[in-house]
């Protein structure tokens, strides 16, 4: 028996692989289905022979099995998703640089100083990156109108920050914390200052966790909604604002949108965000449990 | 943990200065303003702030709208939390050891880190991938079946699904790691006694996993994260909420946002702050609660 199968508590196999094809396809369905509705193809007339009809109070598509891909063509055309895609872009690199700016020296503090009220100054990251957007979203809207900062780039990378720093801190602080205190004592020793130890030494060794941290912090500005919906109008629409922008138009007293169209953009949105997890996926758990899994 | 070399009392000050000026302005400043917002009366159209004191507290206490969303977000944080711990672990229990496929597996199982809630949500609502579902239902099975996605338990569920299709992933991760470092000799002895797989499941495994600490702390988190659930709800307000559709699916985040949208001439702002504030409290407790199963590590 091999080591590692002593923790595997199913002793039939045949379980095992049942669950496993069962995880996979729950996990995969809704992706599939999206790919597979935006390029038209619907699998309804193979189990009806039919083409569009009625189940329950619900239209169900006439597509076919055919793939085309003017869903694609009209995302880039009459969409405009790049717009979408360098609006995000812009606003998560502003938020997120300001973020790093501001929030490494204090992650370094962290560990570097003793002060008092660090638990407080914890406790506080940890009320605002969990904080309920509108606490703060009714004040933004209004003084964002009193300022002129409402659909701006600078207005949504503010708010962006606020969403952006606490996670900058408090995961940047658990890879200083790792470092061996070694690193520092020849520097200290030597008298180099606090701000050279930091730059010379401390970060160029916690690169690799900076740059989860900013995939981290990138996917999470993505793929944000809320203040997206609130703050933005035309001129800096993100890509999770834009892709669902044509959602709830009212038809006749019944809602409906362009499903196939917003399929598309959705799977357009979404390779990004996935290519850039599998980058950082050894700090995936690190990333979501504000670094209590190392 | 590293040692703390400084003696000077001051030098942390140039570091931390600009953080905490960053969260006194953009953080703390609209958290204060809600507040003020919520002691007065306000309208949008008329300069003049009215304090009122706790008028705003007592008149939503009293709406039964209010406590309607409250019962949907407890049912939804209760009930996704409490799904995604178990789905977690199955995921977890499935994916321990050797089996074929496991790294195209733990592929598959990023992809919801990288899913947008508001993604997720509209496609799990009706106008999603149930299209297909329904018609093989119906069609296929010659039975004429279907899932009839307006009745309330059913919606809620999926609701609840929907968002531990999101989150399970994190505690498959989780739970991962924390089996890993489970003693070996642990299990060996068991094996030894001759417990069966079973038993070393409940009396190891389990056991490891719920009395970690690492668990609470992701739970309070979770807790917290559901306690504000917006998107997926939100994609379903678009169905929901009418009267010939059901009963309503607002929590506490969607009631504030439908104050927030329709009511154009009398602009509740008094009233979503009022709820906004009391929302805080409750993140701040849960917080606090985060801080401490965090322990010394965290702080």
């Amino acid at each position: 028996m091999s080591k590692s199968s002593i923790l595997e508590p199913f002793s039939n196999r045949r379980v095992r692989i049942a669950l496993l094809i069962i995880a996979a396809f729950w996990v995969w369905y809704p992706i599939t289905t999206m790919m597979q509705e935006s390029v038209g193809i619907d699998l309804g007339p193979l189990y009806s022979g039919r083409g569009a009809s009625f189940v329950g109070k619900f239209f169900q598509g006439s597509g076919g099995l055919q793939p085309n891909y003017i869903n694609y063509v009209r995302a880039f055309s009459i969409n405009a998703f790049p717009k979408l895609v360098f609006n995000s872009t812009i606003i998560a690199i502003t938020s997120i640089s300001a973020a790093l700016i501001v929030g490494i020296p204090a992650a370094f503090s962290f560990v570097l100083h003793k002060y008092p009220g660090k638990r407080l100054f914890v406790y506080s990251l940890l009320v605002f990156r969990t904080i309920s957007p509108f606490a703060v979203l009714v004040p933004f809207f209004i003084l964002y109108g009193r300022l002129g900062l409402f659909d701006t780039y600078g207005g949504m990378s503010i708010v962006y920050l606020l969403v952006n720093l606490p996670a900058v801190v408090l995961l940047m602080r658990g890879f200083f914390k790792d470092l061996p205190k070694e690193t520092y004592e020849a520097a200290l020793l030597s008298g180099a200052s606090d701000f050279d130890i930091l730059r010379r030494i401390a970060l160029p060794l916690v690169i690799p966790g900076m740059i989860a941290v900013v995939i981290f912090t990138f996917v999470g500005t993505w793929n944000e909604y809320i203040y997206a919906l609130t703050l933005t109008g035309g001129a800096t629409k993100t890509v999770s604002r834009g892709v669902w922008a044509g959602f709830g138009e009212s038809i006749e007293g019944f809602k409906a949108l362009e499903f196939d169209e917003l399929n598309a953009a959705g799977t357009l949105a979404l390779i990004p965000a996935v290519i850039l997890i599998i980058i950082m996926r050894k700090y995936l758990a690190r990333g979501w449990s504000l670094g209590t899994i190392k | 943990m590293i040692q703390v070399f400084q003696s000077t009392n001051r030098a942390h000050l140039p570091f931390i200065i600009p953080a905490l000026l960053v969260m006194l302005i953009i953080g703390l400043y609209p958290i204060l303003y809600s507040v003020g917002l919520s002691l007065s009366e306000f309208s949008i159209n008329t300069p003049e702030v009215n304090l009122v004191g706790f008028h705003n507290y007592v008149s939503v206490l009293q709406d039964s709208a209010f406590w309607s969303a409250v019962r949907v977000t407890i049912l939804y944080v209760v009930g996704s939390v409490i799904s995604e711990f178990f789905i977690g672990l199955l995921l977890a229990l499935i994916l321990i050891g050797n089996i074929r496929g496991k790294s195209f597996f733990y592929i598959t199982l990023l992809i919801p880190f990288a899913t947008a809630p508001i993604l997720m949500g509209t496609l799990a609502s009706p106008t999603g991938f149930w299209d297909d579902i329904n018609t093989g239902l119906y069609y296929g099975t010659g039975l004429g079946l279907f899932i009839d996605l307006f009745q309330p338990m059913v919606y809620h569920s999926i609701i609840i699904l929907s968002d531990a299709w999101l989150w399970s992933p994190l505690f498959m991760l989780i739970f991962l790691a924390i089996i890993e470092s489970i003693p070996r000799e642990l299990y060996e002895a068991a094996e030894i006694s001759g417990a069966s797989k079973l038993q070393i499941f409940q009396k190891i495994t389990f056991q490891a996993v719920v009395r970690s600490k690492v668990t609470a702390f992701v739970l309070s988190l979770r807790v917290v994260d559901a306690f504000r659930t917006f998107e997926i709800p939100y994609a379903w307000t678009f169905w929901l909420g009418q009267e010939q559709l059901g009963g309503p699916v607002d929590t506490l985040s969607i009631l504030m946002w439908k104050l927030f949208t329709t009511s154009a001439y009398e602009f509740p702002i008094a009233r979503i702050a009022t709820i906004s504030i009391i929302m805080l409290f409750i993140t701040m407790a849960f917080a606090a609660l985060t801080l401490r199963l965090g322990g010394k590590d965290f702080v």
